[in-house]
């Protein structure tokens, strides 16, 4: 229906802007080389799957199949460095003239870690951005598997987890979370109900092959309003010519006693087909602290994704779908009727309903649906330019079920439902300088966005936000020029919202506020690197904007996991940052690879729940009540990595963030802020023969207290003391021949089973975290 | 060969306006919401003598403060009360009590007075079906001095009705959840 909408409301038309994108210019060139190859371990000759393989002059990268295999296309004759790298091996740079198509296999040294711990990788600069960007590539993931997103992400320096008891997990990136950073499935932004703490981002990680941090406001071609930064989810790539390979994943796990079944597909062919699909279903019981249960946790989880392509020389056809499909209990004890039973639950040192095990669904909980798909038509130029159409639809149902009176419990207390169409286009172009050793490359974009969110009006029970429609419409431009090892980059982005909400007051008459929001986006950025790239520096100043959302505008309502009524402020505005970050990255051979990044945000405008002077009376009680209002924030924060290499079989990872917000105008401290928190891992890996990656390892995180808490927002609970966890993992893959093998892995997790809480988990009022968990993942392979 | 091709690409933005927007239906009045709860006593002794007292907030939470009846009743004297439950947005009036009565296992009612010694004696006079107190009747005594407080009433939905001294009208082992928590102030005369 929506879609429909869209196009008739597009020709309804009363304003034109003309835009022109871009010009640029293609030189006399032979530009169809093919270089193509295969990466190869110099010592045992077997290939190397997913080695990466980049062009430094292109800034053009392409990641090895599972067979080694790499290709390039469409290069113009001339003198590049290769740059090939390999989890575990040392990057190697290779200068080769080209003047015709050829074909190149590169040997790279292998030290046998390919299984190498997560950080090993997630410490990796992207070498084509000049932001901050932190990369869990598969192998990475594949040690996660089981886990969601939030806890995924918070393996990466800087980044945390916002969470609402045990399966709602938020990511927390330099202190900013929700809507103030872009979570990107497969090139479309997700569209969802992000105004809430307790909403998770629908993503099942199982579906991707790499997820990409950028710690900044990364790239400007998904809004103005990312101002901490982006994740950019990546689906399996589509390639021509790929032998059929099969993943299969079973995976248990003791506490919450689940269990997690994926399997992938992926086949391409010589006329350029190429498709994969995959599934998930996933299954969890009531999870275990190590004193109780936490009644009534349970969870259930069935995705799925496919995507299909034509590939062609000069142009390319995508197509994406992808289902999420969950179902989660939220702790019983967590839901209160008022301000009195909140303080017996937290004068309660344990739960106050603590029943036996149990996979069932009891209410609260949750029920969401969210689709996605997306149509991408991409052409190639002969000039390494390339227009990038896409347009992409998204349905998500967020279903909330309350503990109601007389049997209303099977009426959703919260139904809501959000269409988003979004059309994008885009074109990028490159133009080299051949002499100088430089080039300019850029991109530019428009898109529209239509956005129809709408409330079941039959739960009896008051909407917490209102329906509203929403169209913006954004264009964008990014240029960088380098020269040599030094990149410069500068872009900038408009965006225009019109905000039509349809509300009803309490007498149900209904309103009908209507909102222009215009929000910008800049950026501007450096690079260096040595020739070695043993040294590399990046620094980036970006300012953002993001017009409050409908829960920030609208809320009415009363939170039962806090006792609090909350409402929305009609008169907010666009909320205004500045962030800048610096990094550098230090490499010592294969010895030490150091990584540091120092940030400092301001944020104008910035939007939060304050308390009001009174609180409210009714006749449940009083509660207290908030609003949100805008204030002035800044968030200084420091994140560190380091891993020391010094014996071919023996690791150690050290990781720490430090981070500070201020509330300027109130002169207190923001609230949720991460504490700051240091971890190290030791890993020892091998290879023998065919048992490839054996490996044993231990996490050692400190978490401390956060002592710089709000002293003007009551909180009903000090924030919990500091604590020590430790997680250990053990596994092997053995390969039966070329094209099967099997993998398992043990996991430990809180091993020394510690009773703890977190400050930033919602939940830290009623229950302990959890406690030891042992994950058994058995992987088969076949390529 | 193509010699230098110039890309200019021009578009057409197109901003909308309000087309086919669909304005939402009037959603479902809310069913739960208890605005009205009225408290009426009567004098053992004079039968004839009955007084009721009403906490309202007719808007439900937030909006106008609710409107809350002093309770002035005399010393030293045994009062039977009763509790009606009203949804008064509507005319006439829903009666939430009947669902209360419905439900009568999932519910019970306490009674805490401030100071404690202000009124004494609450005995519950209504049961559900598994002969459990439920409270939406209930008598008690006034203490012997002038003096002023007040009184709590709060129903709670799913208690543990088992729990200890919970059918001897205390709240502290009751668990659930609070679906009413209503104080009156009281004086005594």
């Amino acid at each position: 229906m929506a879609f429909f909408c869209i196009f008739a409301i597009m020709l309804q038309k009363k304003i034109l802007l003309f835009f022109i994108l871009f010009s640029g210019i293609s030189f006399s060139q032979n530009c169809t080389i093919k270089i193509s190859g295969n990466i190869i371990d110099e010592h045992d000759k077997s290939a190397l799957d997913y080695a990466t393989v980049y062009i430094q002059e292109l800034h053009i990268g392409t990641a090895a199949d599972s067979n080694g295999y790499y290709e390039f296309n469409n290069i113009c004759p001339g003198k590049y460095a290769f740059i090939i790298d390999h989890i575990g091996c040392a990057s190697d740079t290779i200068v080769l003239t080209i003047s015709k198509t050829i074909l190149k296999n590169f040997y790279l040294e292998h030290h046998a870690e390919e299984l190498s711990e997560i950080t090993a990788t997630a410490s990796r600069v992207k070498k084509e951005s000049i932001q901050s960007t932190t990369v869990i590539d598969s192998k990475a993931l594949s040690k996660l598997e089981g886990k969601d997103l939030g806890n995924i992400l918070s393996t990466i320096a800087g980044v945390n987890q916002l969470k609402t008891g045990t399966t709602i997990s938020k990511p927390i990136i330099h202190g900013l979370y929700g809507d103030r950073i872009a979570i990107v499935n497969n090139g479309v932004k997700l569209e969802t109900q992000d105004w809430g703490s307790e909403h998770a981002p629908e993503i099942d990680p199982f579906a991707f092959n790499q997820i990409k941090v950028i710690k900044g406001v990364g790239s400007l071609e998904y809004g103005t309003d990312a101002m901490g930064g982006m994740v950019l989810m990546e689906p399996a790539i589509l390639k021509k010519n790929k032998h059929l390979s099969a993943n299969v994943s079973l995976i248990g796990q003791t506490n919450g006693r689940g269990i997690t079944t994926s399997a992938k597909l992926e086949q391409g062919f010589n006329n350029g087909f190429a498709y994969f699909v995959q599934g998930t279903y996933k299954r969890l019981g009531d999870q275990q602290t190590p004193h109780y249960n936490l009644s009534n946790t349970a969870l259930q989880e069935g995705n799925f994704s496919a995507g299909f392509g034509v590939l062609k020389k000069t142009w390319e056809i995508n197509a994406y779908y992808a289902l999420f499909n969950q179902q989660l209990s939220i702790l019983k004890s967590s839901h209160i009727g008022n301000l009195t039973d909140l303080q017996n639950a937290i004068s309660s040192d344990r739960p106050l309903i603590v029943k036996p095990f149990t996979y069932k669904f009891e209410n609260p909980q949750q029920k969401i649906a969210h689709h996605l798909g997306k149509i991408n038509i991409v052409h190639y130029f002969k000039d390494q330019s390339k227009i990038n159409i896409t347009y992409s639809v998204q349905y998500n149902n967020r279903k909330e079920y309350d503990i109601r009176r007389g049997g209303r419990s099977e009426i959703p207390a919260l139904d809501l439902k959000l269409v988003s169409n979004n059309i994008m286009l885009t074109y990028d172009w490159l133009k080299r300088f051949d002499k100088k050793d430089a080039q300019i490359d850029g991109k530019g974009g428009i898109n529209f966005l239509a956005k129809h969110n709408y409330n079941n009006p039959e739960t009896g029970i008051r909407p917490l936000i209102p329906d509203y429609y929403q169209y913006s419409t954004g264009i964008f431009d990014m240029e960088k020029f380098t020269i040599k090892n030094f990149v410069i980059e500068a872009g900038a982005r408009y965006d225009y919202t019109r905000f039509l909400a349809y509300k009803f007051d309490k007498q149900n008459n209904l309103l009908k506020p209507k909102f222009n929001f215009h929000t910008y986006a800049f950026a501007l950025g450096a690079s260096w690197k040595d020739k070695k790239e043993n040294i590399q520096m990046q620094t980036n100043i970006s300012y953002s904007s993001r017009f409050p959302n409908a829960s920030e505008l609208f809320s009415e309502g009363l939170h039962h996991g806090i006792a609090a009524l909350e409402f929305g402020n009609q008169n907010l505005k666009p909320e205004k940052g500045i962030k800048w970050t610096t990094t550098l990255n230090g490499k010592f051979r294969q010895y030490i690879e150091s990584e540091a990044t120092f940030y400092i945000t301001k944020i104008n405008d910035y939007i939060y729940l304050a308390p009001l002077p009174n609180p409210v009376l009714t006749i449940r009680g009083a509660f207290p009540a908030f609003q949100y209002y805008q204030t002035n924030a800044r968030l200084i924060g420091f994140d560190f990595s380091n891993k020391l290499n010094l014996i071919s079989f023996f690791s150690v990872d050290l990781r720490s963030s430090i981070i500070r917000g201020k509330n300027l105008t109130a002169k207190d401290n923001l609230i949720y802020i991460p504490s700051d928190r240091i971890s190290t891992y030791f890993d020892l890996h091998q290879t023998f023969k065919k048992f490839k990656n054996v490996h044993l390892g231990f996490n050692v995180q400190h978490i401390f207290k956060q002592t710089l808490t709000p002293k003007l927002i009551t909180d009903y609970k000090a924030a919990p003391n500091a604590y020590t966890t430790l997680d250990a993992d053990a596994g092997f893959e053995y390969a039966i021949n070329e094209k099967h093998r099997i993998g398992f892995s043990v996991s430990g997790e809180n091993i020394s089973n510690v009773v703890y809480r977190d400050y930033l988990n919602r939940f830290r009022y009623y229950a302990d975290e959890l406690g030891w968990n042992l994950t058994f993942r058995l992987k088969y392979s076949f390529q | 060969m193509q010699n230098k091709i110039i890309y200019i690409i021009p578009f057409f933005l197109i901003l909308f306006l309000s087309a086919c927007h669909k304005e939402p239906k009037t959603p479902l009045p809310e069913q739960e919401l208890i605005t009205t709860l009225k408290l009426t006593l009567t004098d053992t002794a004079f039968p004839y003598t009955i007084k009721t007292f009403v906490f309202s907030d007719i808007d439900g939470d937030g909006g106008e403060d609710p409107s809350i009846d002093s309770v002035i009743i005399e010393k030293s004297k045994v009062y039977n009360a009763s509790l009606l439950l009203l949804d008064e947005r509507n005319f006439p009036a829903d009666t939430s009590t009947n669902e209360i009565q419905e439900l009568n296992t999932e519910h019970q009612f306490f009674y805490q007075a401030l100071p404690i010694t202000l009124l004494s004696n609450f005995i519950y006079l209504d049961f559900d079906d598994n002969h459990q107190p439920l409270g939406n009747l209930f008598s008690f005594q006034t203490i012997a001095t002038e003096s002023t407080g007040s009184l709590k009433i709060t129903l709670r939905h799913q208690p543990n009705k088992n729990g200890a001294n919970v059918s001897n009208n205390d709240i502290t082992n009751a668990d659930g959840e609070t679906d009413i928590e209503v104080n009156f102030p009281i004086r005594l005369h």
